[in-house]
């Protein structure tokens, strides 16, 4: 047996994903995350599916540690060190507040403490990257013993425009190394080489933050592996979408941050290739959570904006995925004025919702669809957990009585709230960004994403809804199908009046020998795929447009095409372009990939038979109750067809189609849904 | 149409408020200036047929209340009807309810199938440049709205989809920056274009007659539960005065006075007994003063209430004709929507503390520390013009420190950074930092301010100056004691000490100058507010205070002497 396997840990469950090269069978399963020993649950879930851990051969795993430790603040201490006169950059910030008129609103706390953790140096750097106060070892020799006292667990250093030139961050790091071994440094101009000082101060820190956590986790872990004789050397899932080594990874801690929900679109990518879908959204709607994507011509979307709290911003490259505080817990409530709102607030898997008996007694989006039906207590996790509709029923009716509403008619409101809130996410990444969802599928995933799949494509009037298999697992199905990827940017300033192709060629270059080594690094030999792009604005514009250009030799055509898709592009979106205007090169970024080997996704045709027709009444808005069967999706041969209203339950989710929705079971497995708009 | 349902309503209600922030993010990808694509110093709003606001997102709440008098004039002057498909309106003028001239603002007619006006989209964004007597307009010592810029009263941008190309023209031979105006202008107009698409998305979806009616009863709504907040403020007359310390040309201490009158779900603040109004750019008009009050009732209130016309119902706002705070024409009034307006807004807080004690805060940072300039970039040879704020601390509330370094309460703006800054204009930052016991000490600290020096790095640039809170620092509260004030100084090439512009330049006023010549090497530092404290600095906790000289908020010598800390090392 030679089984790659993709786990992916989380706060309460660690998915696990198999693949069996000889069988080309893929397998998974679930098991309690295990914090003070992470192996033991990976141990644990290759028993539950009888696999040896000597015959993995390939481990590719995600984790949340690092967002954990960012989220609630549990990382190292960190020693700031910035061109003098700007300390107090990280806590300053923006100068924004996310809401008006909230007198409460507390401004964001840096994740390092003003002044104690904080050293300038006399240097400086000018915004063409010259040199107008060279940085002296002699001063940094000073730093360095105040940092011995400081008993720092990591070093964050960030001048101004380093971007431009990362000689003095460099000269520092260096200088580190060699004196301070022990404490592990970040500089911005590897962790985040962008504009605006602000942005790389914050990706830096956040860095060096998580840095001590993220290691002490991967030695353990790949002891513990070690111990239980899984030979497959670790590979951990990056937020762009590819893959990188635990050392890597330890070096470089902040890139894994959003490596679960980049599976997702991972998964959600290659199930798009399969099915011949271009164009693609996708939704995975978990507890507390859900986090909404976009495929656009089988491309992800890179964005470098993110913020782990209002004004703490990530700008790492990383898949551009939206989050919103919509799930399965998410609570119901009634705010001042009587509207009903659901959520961010969540009940979460403690004490959950109401119907899980645990403690909850707020009412949340899974008791609405329990009272409404949708959900098939007998079928919630294989009945390992038992659901109380009356528990849920009771948590609806306080506000079903303020509202003089039935309490049916409160769990549809609150469905729909729920489902407009994600409606509404999925538009800003496509309709903002110029996409119509008329033109996408809709992927759904996760524990709450398909009960929910269908009415959020009618609100959009996207055709397609595809549920894919094992949807409580996709994290980890797409850690499978993961490429080694590493992307690099170059941030330097041209003007279409006056361009230098010789040096834009050279700034392509030089990005793409550091990718191509740091590929080379990650354990890949084979051939490297390459993606480029420019990104660029009309001169005197501050935002810019990601125009892919392709690989090789840049000549004045090809810099002319993609000036003319720039122009075309702004058409598009803001009704006006400016053919005449001069266009500036504001960076460019490259990504080298080294594809891998993927299984096909074909789950082997089941052999369960449904446990008998099950009808349930179940309540839609503006029809009222209809007879709706209840299906076991592990039933449905592939090819099978089934017309909505149904509900398709399996172990870690719910499907449900709605009156007029044609289903088919396609040849990988995914439930292709047509919706009736 | 009685058969609205509350998800409806909800929904409509987050996708007006979607649109507007989608209009935001048009204009901050498309604009020139960095007043917009980084310090966001605009804000986008849809009106209904009858031009009342039903949407608007986290912009300036001085701009969103000010684009209500904007709608009221135009539609006083010329009718909502004189809009057709295709046509955009464009006015700066305060005469006709702007905030000040260098706020653009462009209206457009979103119609229905058989041609009915149903919604109106509007940006309202304060250009860089304006065309007044210096670069960046807000000339701290201009006496008539003439030299603030050219004035444009409603007139047509596009008419039928097309430019009204005298329009534009006019406009741009009076910029010093053409291209960067230009390219600005067609940003605001993309933005409507955004909304235009989106809202007749929404009415395709929920049909026409059906939006409206929503649209209306998000206005009941909101009226009902502002109606229902002002019940909870205790009946009575609360009276606050305030004191502005300059006009720029030469007059002091201006006095604005309110009484605020709660009677039932009623509201009214009457501004009887301000002084006349001042000679310099002091100034407000009513639609100022008006937007300032709004602003400080939506921040006393319960901030859940949706964001429309509703909730200004049932506020009214008196200010007698030719005073500061109620102008006549022509006087100028460029320094009332950055100045005055943030406290007008501290003046109700003020006078409401005794009735609202745990809601009110301290004094506020209260200036938005313009700073103007402009010329010939040495490098590109281009012009350039800007206008620079700072943030402010905020005042301490019950309960809570306030916040440091954060925009004036009239605005939403981001501070611009430091690379983005030096690469656009010829200056080099020498530091940006927070000022150690700016915060006013209390029982809750006053949020801090700080400081920013900048070197000229061209042979010459013309800089302007607007700024307040020089003289009369950010007001303590219940005990708390008073927030660091703002400055502006400069240290000429060659000077040891920086001195303020009157000793330098002999401008007549500290704070508020237009069109000084600096030179290379020449620097100024700008002093941003700290906010005031709330309640006795001698019952603050002592963990708090050794805390605050751990990150250098407060000196060990303010922890002894005026926290009356004994033990500081404890």
């Amino acid at each position: 047996m030679v089984i790659r396997a993709g786990v992916d840990t989380g706060g309460t469950f660690t998915d696990l994903v198999s693949f069996d090269s000889s069988s080309n069978q893929i397998r998974s399963s679930k098991s309690l995350s295990t914090h003070n020993a992470p192996a033991d649950a990976f141990s644990k879930t290759l028993e539950k599916l009888g696999i040896d851990a000597e015959s993995v051969t390939e481990l590719v795993h995600g984790t949340t540690i690092a967002t954990n430790a960012l989220i609630e603040r549990k990382g190292g201490t960190v020693g700031y060190v910035t061109t003098a006169g700007f300390e107090d950059i990280p806590f300053i910030q923006r100068t924004t507040r996310p809401e008006l008129y909230n007198l409460s609103w507390q401004k964001s706390l840096p994740l390092i403490a003003r002044r104690v953790d904080c050293y300038g140096l006399s240097e400086r750097l000018l915004h063409d990257g010259t040199v107008l106060q060279p940085l002296s070892i002699s001063e940094i020799d000073k730093l360095i013993n105040l940092l011995k006292k400081g008993n720092y667990d990591a070093i964050a250093v960030c001048f101004l425009f380093s971007f431009l030139n990362p000689e003095h961050e460099l000269m520092v790091k260096e200088r580190l190394e060699h004196k301070l071994p022990n404490v592990p440094c970040s500089i911005s101009s590897d962790v985040a080489p962008i504009w605006r000082e602000y942005d790389r101060a914050s990706s830096t820190i956040a860095d060096a933050f998580v840095k001590p956590v993220v290691s002490s986790y991967i030695h353990d872990l790949t002891g513990g592996l070690s111990d239980i004789n899984l030979p497959a050397p670790l590979m951990i899932m990056k937020s762009n979408g590819g893959m990188m080594t635990s050392e890597t990874c330890a070096d470089s801690p902040i890139q894994s941050m959003m490596s679960g929900p980049a599976g997702g679109m991972i998964a959600c990518q290659s199930i798009a290739e399969q099915l011949q879908l271009h164009n693609v959204l996708t939704m995975d709607m978990g507890g507390t959570s859900c986090d909404v994507g976009i495929i656009v011509n089988g491309s992800q979307k890179l964005t470098t904006q993110f913020e782990i709290e209002f004004g703490l911003t990530v700008s790492i490259p990383m898949i551009d995925i939206r989050t919103i505080g919509a799930g399965g817990g998410s609570i119901a409530w009634l705010d001042n004025g009587g509207f009903l709102q659901v959520g961010p607030k969540s009940a979460g898997s403690h004490p959950g919702p109401a119907c899980y008996d645990l403690g909850g007694v707020e009412p949340t989006v899974t008791d609405a669809n329990l009272a409404l039906n949708r959900l098939i207590p007998e079928f919630f996790l294989n009945g390992e957990m038992m659901l109380s509709k009356t528990l849920a029923q009771e948590a609806l009716a306080t506000i079903a009585k303020i509202q003089n509403m039935s309490i049916e008619d409160l769990a549809v409101a609150i469905t729909e709230i729920s489902e407009d809130n994600m409606a509404n996410a999925i538009r800003m990444i496509s309709v903002v960004e110029g996409h119509d969802p008329r033109e996408f599928s809709l992927i759904s995933f996760g524990g709450a994403g398909p009960l929910h799949a269908t009415a959020i494509a009618r609100k959009l009037s996207i055709p397609k809804v595809v549920v894919p298999v094992v949807p409580g697992n996709t994290s980890a199905l797409g850690f499978l199908l993961a490429d080694t990827r590493i992307d690099k940017i170059r941030t330097f300033p041209m003007r279409s009046d006056s361009l230098n192709l010789e040096r834009l060629n050279a700034q392509f270059e030089d990005a793409q020998t550091s990718a191509a080594k740091e590929l080379r690094a990650d354990n890949y030999v084979g051939s490297i795929l390459w993606i480029n792009t420019i990104r660029m604005r009309y001169a005197g514009q501050n935002h810019e447009y990601d125009v892919p250009i392709s690989h090789g030799q840049i000549d004045l055509d090809g810099i002319q095409k993609a000036f003319n898709s720039f122009h075309r592009r702004h058409e598009a979106l803001y009704g006006y372009s400016r053919q005449d205007a001069v266009i500036e090169i504001i960076s460019l970024s490259t990504t080298a990939v080294g594809k891998t080997k993927k299984p096909p996704i074909q789950f082997s045709q089941p052999d369960k038979v449904n446990v008998g027709e099950i009808m349930q009444q179940v309540y839609f808005r503006d029809i009222g109750d209809l007879d709706t069967r209840v299906i076991e999706r592990e039933s449905l041969k592939i090819g099978a067809e089934i017309n909505g209203p149904a509900i398709l339950v399996e172990s870690g989710s719910t499907t449900l189609l709605r009156p007029g929705d044609e289903m088919v079971v396609d040849g990988s497995g995914s439930l292709v849904i047509d919706i009736k708009n | 149409m009685n058969e609205i349902d509350q998800t409806t309503l909800t929904v409509v209600n987050n996708y007006l408020t979607g649109t507007c922030r989608e209009m935001g993010l048009a204009m901050v990808r498309t604009a020139y200036s960095p007043m917009f694509n980084e310090a966001l110093d605009f804000s986008c709003v849809i009106f209904n047929r009858s031009g009342r606001l039903i949407g608007q997102a986290e912009f300036c709440p001085s701009q969103i209340g000010t684009i209500k008098g904007t709608v009221e004039c135009v539609i006083d002057v010329m009718g909502l009807e004189a809009f057709s498909e295709g046509d955009i309106l464009l006015t700066n003028d305060p005469y006709h309810g702007v905030g000040h001239v260098p706020e653009f603002t462009v209206l457009k007619g979103i119609f229905g199938s058989d041609g009915r006006l149903l919604f109106c989209v509007a940006n309202c964004a304060h250009m860089a440049e304006p065309g007044a007597k210096v670069p960046g307009g807000l000339a701290g010592d201009a006496t008539e709205i003439y030299q603030e810029g050219l004035i444009l009263p409603p007139v047509w941008l596009y008419r039928d989809g097309h430019e009204v190309e005298d329009i534009w023209s006019v406009i741009l031979a009076n910029h010093r920056t053409p291209e960067c105006s230009r390219g600005d202008l067609l940003a605001m107009v993309g933005s409507l274009t955004v909304a235009e698409k989106r809202l007749h998305e929404l009415l395709d979806h929920y049909g026409e007659e059906k939006v409206e009616a929503v649209a209306d009863e998000l206005l009941e709504v909101a009226e009902r539960r502002m109606r229902a907040e002002i019940t909870k403020i205790p009946d009575g007359k609360y009276y606050y005065e305030d004191v502005l310390e300059d006009d720029g040309v030469g007059t002091e201490d201006i006095v604005m006075r309110v009484n605020v009158d709660i009677s039932g779900s009623n509201l009214t603040a009457n501004f009887d007994g301000t002084d006349p109004q001042a000679k310099g750019p002091m100034n407000a008009n009513l639609s100022v003063t008006a937007s300032a009050v709004y602003n400080a009732i939506l921040h006393l209130t319960d901030p859940n209430i949706p964001r429309n016309d509703g909730c200004y119902r049932p506020i009214s706002v008196k200010a007698p004709l030719g005073t500061v705070l109620n102008c006549k024409h022509p006087a100028a009034l460029v320094g009332g929507n950055t100045e005055i307006s943030p406290r007008i807004t501290d003046m109700i807080f003020g006078a409401l503390l005794t009735a609202l004690p745990e809601t009110v805060p301290a004094g506020l940072g209260g200036t938005s520390c313009c700073f103007l300039f402009g010329g010939q970039h040495p490098k590109t040879e281009e012009p350039y013009a800007h206008f620079h704020f700072e943030g402010v601390g905020w005042g301490a509330r019950y309960g809570q420190d306030g916040n440091n370094v954060v925009i004036v309460i009239n605005g939403n703006c981001m501070a611009t950074p430091v690379e983005i800054f030096e690469t656009r204009f010829p200056f080099i930052v020498e530091n940006y930092r927070l000022l150690e016991d700016s915060g006013g000490a209390g029982e809750w600290r006053g949020g801090l301010g700080g400081e920013r020096i900048l070197t000229v790095n061209a042979p010459e640039v013309t800089v302007s100056a607007l700024f307040n809170r020089t003289r009369l620092a950010p007001p303590g509260r219940n005990g708390g004691l008073d927030g660091a004030k703002a400055g502006i100084y400069v240290r000429r090439l060659g000077q040891r000490e920086f001195s303020t512009f009157k000793d330098a330049f002999r401008t007549q006023s500290d704070a508020k100058f237009s069109g000084v010549t600096l030179s290379k090497g020449d620097q100024v530092r700008l002093v941003f507010p700290g906010g005031g404290g709330y309640g006795d600095p001698r019952k603050r906790n002592w963990d708090l205070v050794r805390r605050d000289i751990e990150l250098g908020f407060v000196s060990t010598n303010a922890a002894r002497t005026i926290y009356g800390l004994t033990d500081i090392n404890a």
